[in-house]
């Protein structure tokens, strides 16, 4: 289901999070329950096994690891963000989250918050192809 | 180890016991608020703020943005609820401490109404800027594209009849340079594909996005592709520029902030040569020969004699290595042999000075990428500071809205890797001739694009009737959709849409009488079938 972006992801040089330790996944959904989030999406978590956090060129994919420019709890407590929405990503220009109460996947403009695409929870390859501009 | 460190960076609660134990925090700051793991020191700092400035210039970036998300917060909190005593005091006081910090870094606060672009107008302005498009999904196309996609629908046309200067929506692209210059190869790739050229009345940008995409990917698998040379992006055409008039200054001042030489001069140098912004992308190399790269030059065929061990390595060979993909053989290594890498340098980011959401009020929208709007910043102060402040008053459907946004006082601030004055730089890249040839150029490619979709609607009307085509419920949906914002457009002639829109519904939405009339017939043809089945 992510085979053309991890595919794609060969292709440039990127920065990225330790590998992810199920430990860590815990400590990251727990701590994102309590700050009134939900958890991170199980198509995500999947992501995050073959990379637990990237950045590259101004974008920046969040994971569950100890780099705070990549680390999903740092990132959702320091930028604004939509309502029912934990943040996944972003890029110079839009934020990547997953709205936990429509259960999509959306890119969302940082400046005014307007969605700008959303995509189904099975459709993570084409929401990451969006916000992931390296 | 990794997930002993994650599990204590962020135990429940990370202030330290003096913290704890000292319960005027919890009485005078939000309760729900991000907990820092430097609340304690910041809370001494703003406890006795008789030299605020000069503590906040003391603390180190990561505090600096942890006090501002603190002053922020309790801020904000002050604003929405009804505090009394030392608390609405503590609340005052962490915005008096804001405006501090944001006089201290020239930054002032932008106010004012403005009215939105479109979606698809802010789609164009990211790939103008990024030069790349990624795949479009089925539901993202529209049903008259779809429709002329259809193998059944195809056909042979000559080449001169696929006039894309006269297709509405690509006049929306052709505002950007980037796009007139890939005109032709659109042209050749609709014609080859033998799509309709009256496809291209009634297209749109997501459709043209497809088009694009197909006409320059290079496997089927490709999920994004470059339509142009990545380091001819605007962004790297802007790095570049950047580097031109700044780099000499830029490479002394990471210097002067303590970074390691190789690391400076091998990211300078990638980001003169491609544009580049990423540590991660450049490969530090050595600044002397060492014996090991000597070792490796002449394995890989290079006449380097050892007696050169200790020499500068110079300018010109690093450049031709660098060329010929070769500068794994001079990489910096430190005292253990590892690598040097230049991850620690400032993660820039490309920062619009004047908001994208602006471009529909002030100019138009291909001048929102250009060189003068660029600010180069450190990607923490981008999120952690200046993006913190962006409020929209407004926050509905229509057009018009208030806005409150952070900017630079100084409009030619074009890098900023942290809050003090030497930590940033200024350049005025409006006499850029190039820039100004651009911009002349791009002036008389300028169109509305709600005009443009008016001319898409009433399109796929003729375009409907001539062919046939049903518009689906989803396509109806669209249409009204499109409508309602072509109304809120300031500068629209309302007759024309009004006409239109009581054209369409009379036309393609049944009435309820319509409707009930229209499933009694198909009940009764139900029921004579069952009977003639009897």
């Amino acid at each position: 289901m992510l085979d053309g972006f991890l595919k794609y992801l060969s292709s440039v040089s990127y920065q990225e999070g330790e590998p992810l330790e199920s430990e860590a996944l815990i400590v990251a959904q727990k701590v994102l329950h309590n700050m009134g989030l939900d958890f991170i999406p199980p198509t995500y978590v999947a992501f995050l096994k073959h990379h637990n956090g990237i950045k590259a060129n101004g974008c920046y994919l969040f994971g569950a690891t100890v780099d705070d420019e990549l680390d999903i709890i740092d990132q959702n407590e320091q930028l604004p963000r939509p309502e029912k929405t934990i943040l996944l990503g972003c890029n110079e220009f839009d934020l990547f989250g997953y709205n936990y109460e429509k259960k999509i996947y959306q890119i969302i403009d940082r400046e005014d918050f307007e969605i700008l695409e959303s995509y189904a929870e099975d459709k993570l390859e084409a929401a990451l192809g969006e916000i992931f501009q390296a | 180890m990794a997930k002993k460190i994650y599990g204590q960076k962020h135990k429940a609660d990370n202030l330290s016991e003096e913290t704890k134990n000292f319960p005027i925090y919890e009485a005078l700051l939000p309760p729900k608020r991000a907990k820092s793991p430097y609340e304690a020191e910041l809370m001494d700092i703003l406890l006795s703020p008789e030299n605020f400035k000069k503590d906040f210039i003391a603390l180190s970036l990561e505090k600096q943005l942890a006090l501002i998300k603190l002053l922020y917060q309790t801020s904000e909190y002050g604003k929405q609820n009804s505090l009394t005593g030392v608390a609405k005091d503590f609340a005052e006081a962490a915005g008096y401490h804001l405006h501090t910090i944001h006089q201290y870094t020239g930054m002032t606060y932008d106010e004012g109404i403005y009215y939105k672009i479109a979606k698809d107008e802010k789609r164009l302005i990211r790939m103008d800027c990024y030069g790349c498009i990624n795949k479009r999904q089925p539901h993202q196309l529209s049903a008259f594209y779809k429709y002329f996609l259809k193998t059944e629908n195809r056909g042979q046309w000559p080449l001169d009849a696929y006039e894309l200067n006269k297709s509405p929506m690509w006049r929306v692209f052709m505002q950007f340079a980037v796009f007139r210059k890939i005109t032709p190869v659109i042209q050749k790739y609709l014609h080859r594909r033998g799509i309709n050229p009256e496809a291209l009345k009634v297209m749109r940008v997501n459709d043209f996005c497809d088009t694009v995409f197909n006409a320059f990917k290079t496997s089927n698998d490709d999920i994004k592709v470059s339509f142009v040379k990545e380091s001819e992006s605007i962004k790297a055409k802007f790095v570049k520029a950047f580097m031109q008039v700044c780099g000499d200054k830029y490479q002394k001042m990471l210097l002067q902030e303590g970074y390691r030489p190789e690391a400076v001069y091998s990211m300078c140098n990638a980001m003169k040569r491609h544009g580049v912004t990423d540590p991660s992308s450049v490969t530090v190399t050595s600044l002397t020969y060492t014996p090991r790269i000597i070792a490796d030059l002449q394995k890989a065929g290079y006449n380097i004699p050892s007696s050169l061990t200790g020499a500068k390595i110079h300018r010109d060979f690093v450049d031709y290595l660098l060329e010929h993909h070769q500068e794994k053989l001079i990489q910096a290594r430190d005292e253990d042999g590892k690598p040097i890498t230049a991850e620690d340098l400032p993660h820039l980011q490309f920062h619009h000075l004047e908001a994208v959401m602006f471009a529909g009020s002030k100019g138009y929208i291909a001048s929102t990428n250009y060189l003068d709007k660029g600010l180069l910043v450190d990607s923490r102060i981008h999120s952690g500071y200046i993006h913190l402040f962006d409020n929209i008053i407004k926050q509905n459907d229509e057009l018009e809205q208030y806005y409150s946004r952070l900017n630079a006082e100084n409009k030619n601030m074009c890098l900023m890797i942290g809050f003090s004055p030497r930590q940033k730089l200024f350049a005025d890249f409006t006499n850029n001739l190039e820039f100004v040839k651009q911009a002349n150029e791009d002036k008389k490619y300028v169109v509305k694009y709600f005009d443009m979709m008016q001319e898409v609607l009433q399109n796929e009307a003729l375009i409907a009737e001539k062919y046939g085509i049903n518009y689906s419920r989803t396509a109806v949906t669209q249409v009204l959709d499109d409508i309602k914002k072509i109304k809120e457009y300031p500068e629209v002639d309302m007759q024309k849409v009004k006409t239109f829109e009581s054209w369409f519904k009379k036309t393609h939405i049944k009435s309820r009488k319509e409707k009930k009339k229209q499933k009694s017939t198909a009940i009764t043809t139900l029921k004579i079938k069952e009977q003639e089945k009897q």
